[in-house]
């Protein structure tokens, strides 16, 4: 598998401290306006509603789902840090994507910006998108390399690869590739629950990952969750939180229509899960080729080494448990 | 433009005009990289976003310091630490010669340059002589960031279309699109053998397949058994199979035979296989550099 040869684990646990360095540096919890109803400024369920609409925009434009996740890290500090008239919401977060693009993306991607500003059908002016962009660059000082729970999802799926591919080795029909691309869909989801905003990316992906754990890998994930709790350093009670706002959400969504298949397989009881979501398939594919899927099956070999430091670490986190 | 005096046009860069300038108020010299936005449509480009977010964040002394961002309706400035040559420059002005030290000197600065960023999660993809930048202290600093990019865990491909040819790697040559920062080491070790034959480019390819003949007939054609993977890159094709007569010494006569062996260290055709910057760094090819340099 290529991400073996080219990303040790040691590299990884480097990539992940890095990107906690970032969220420390810049993170602070939302403190949003929100209940009242207040007309002379954007309030979250808008700042909700621009983000589902994003989320549309940028699977219109091929976006990586990491450059959606950042368009919505600007949006939010941006309504951070200035008061917002809601008139201007949609200019506001139809900048915050082009910006996120033309960060991320590379430039065979990036749309010219007049056919960005009309099809998106946002309403709005090439002029008006600029001038907004140059707004959004002065206050936020050009800081646009945010972290975000896209980038923290994508460290633990690919340190659960290298160390714990017996977790995914038993996943009936489910490559990592196929897991990677539906927790990255829920992610997405997840991205536009404003109550989520209290918690860092970090949390948020660690507690859906934990979430996905419970569901696929019966008996490990509680001690799964618990080294990687120790490595991005959560406590239990944000972490228990988070974990039941996500699915609480997932729950209620209608986006996201999880149903469960329950098959006695070699006298196990094995979940098998079916979720039917739109473009699913085209995220797999990009993704399918990165992990050399066809075929090839070489998760096995750096597994015994955190099995060890389990055992070793194994302070088993009593409180964790979804309703 | 109060803040700064414009004293003349330095060069071009990939998104900008450059010019000297000096700030009027503490008379300190500067770089200004000059960005027309009036005469098109497009707002900030993107080249000169990711420059900018990039080195907002990498403030290392062998990277190009950015001190400040001008942004008007009409143009978009960028203040840079001012440096007297770039390598390209200083080529030119050494008659054929550099002294071994000097070589050693600017190899190692420029490993410790790649080394930060490559720590810091960012690729440069387009480093060349013209993007290496030397100051009268003989510093050297990256510089030009617009192909730069952040990388994350590579889940997704990125673009082919990096990288000035003679300083491509084989395998982006060969389509790679889903690359790390080995990509930064191959053009380093071609900048390496420039510098050790006092500017004379290692492979002057003139397009894909005459670079990629070049570099075969230097380090002879890879097969799967030495690159597995490389007959299924998107623009892989056969190549006439070049056996390995290279004499090292021949390449590079003025290198030391352990520059010559970090040398090949670099220039690995499989991407997997070549060193990185930090590793490059402990080399026993620097055990005598000058400590004034190793401590910065």
């Amino acid at each position: 598998m290529r991400l073996h040869s080219d990303m040790g684990s040691m590299q990884l646990l480097h990539m992940l401290e890095e990107a906690l360095r970032k969220e420390r540096s810049y993170w602070k919890p939302n403190t949003g306006r929100s209940q009242q109803k207040n007309e002379t400024e954007v309030v979250q369920e808008q700042r909700d509603e621009m983000v589902r609409w994003l989320t549309k925009l940028s699977d219109k434009f091929h976006f990586h789902p990491e450059t959606f996740a950042l368009g919505v890290s600007l949006l939010d500090r941006f309504l951070q840090c200035v008061k917002a008239r809601p008139k201007y919401a949609q200019c506001i977060a139809v900048s915050c994507l082009y910006l996120a693009a033309k960060t991320l993306e590379e430039d065979e991607v990036i749309p010219g910006s007049l056919d960005y500003v009309v099809d998106s059908q946002s309403g709005c002016t090439v002029a008006e998108v600029l001038r907004m962009e140059r707004i959004i660059l002065d206050k936020l000082h050009w800081d646009l390399l945010t972290v975000t729970a896209i980038d923290f999802l994508h460290i633990f799926h690919a340190l659960l690869l290298t160390k714990h591919p017996y977790l995914l080795n038993n996943l009936m029909q489910m490559t990592p590739s196929r897991q990677l691309s539906l927790m990255t869909q829920k992610l997405k989801h997840c991205l536009a629950q404003h109550q989520l905003l209290a918690f860092k990316p970090s949390t948020l992906a660690l507690a859906l990952v934990s979430l996905e754990l419970e569901l696929f890998a019966t008996n490990n994930w509680l001690p799964v969750t618990v080294r990687m709790q120790q490595l991005v350093k959560v406590d239990n009670v944000h972490l228990i939180r988070c974990r039941e706002i996500i699915s609480r959400h997932l729950a209620s969504s209608r986006h996201i229509n999880t149903v469960y298949i329950y098959s006695t397989l070699k006298d196990k009881a094995t979940k098998r899960k079916v979720d039917q979501l739109e473009d699913e398939e085209d995220v797999s594919e990009s993704i399918k080729r990165l992990y050399n899927e066809e075929g090839e099956n070489s998760l096995g070999h750096c597994g015994s080494e955190f099995r060890q430091e389990l055992d070793e670490n194994s302070s088993p986190l009593q409180a964790v448990s979804v309703k | 433009m109060q803040k700064y005096e414009k004293l003349e046009k330095i060069g071009e860069g990939t998104y900008g005009t450059v010019f000297k300038a000096k700030n009027r108020e503490t008379c300190e010299i500067v770089a200004l990289k000059r960005v027309r936005l009036d005469d098109d449509d497009e707002g900030v480009p993107s080249s000169a976003l990711r420059e900018i977010c990039l080195l907002k964040e990498l403030k290392h002394k062998n990277i190009v310091r950015l001190h400040d961002v001008l942004h008007s309706e009409k143009k978009l400035t960028l203040v840079f630490e001012y440096c007297d040559q770039d390598l390209k420059k200083y080529f030119d002005s050494c008659n054929g010669d550099i002294d071994p030290d000097v070589v050693k000197s600017f190899m190692y600065q420029l490993l410790r340059g790649l080394a930060f960023c490559h720590s810091h999660n960012v690729l440069h993809r387009d480093l060349k002589p013209q993007n290496l930048l030397i100051n009268k202290n003989g510093e050297l600093k990256l510089a030009d960031f617009g192909l730069a990019r952040a990388f994350g865990i590579p889940v997704r491909c990125y673009s082919a279309e990096v990288v000035t040819l003679w300083y491509r790697p084989p395998d982006v040559l060969f389509g790679a699109k889903l690359y790390t920062t080995s990509i930064d080491m191959w053009s380093a070790g071609c900048i390496f053998a420039e510098l050790a034959n006092a500017g004379r480019p290692l492979f002057p390819g003139s397009d894909v397949d005459d670079q990629l003949k070049r570099i075969f007939r230097l380090l002879g054609t890879p097969g799967e058994d030495t690159w597995s993977g490389m007959t299924s890159l998107p623009d892989y094709k056969p190549y006439p199979p070049f056996h390995v007569t290279t004499n090292w010494q021949h390449v590079v006569p003025k290198l030391s035979t352990k520059g010559r062996d970090l040398l090949q260290r670099l220039l690995v055709c499989n991407p997997s296989g070549r060193i990185s910057a930090e590793d490059g760094m402990q080399h026993s090819y620097f055990a005598d550099l000058n400590p004034a340099v190793k401590q910065g």
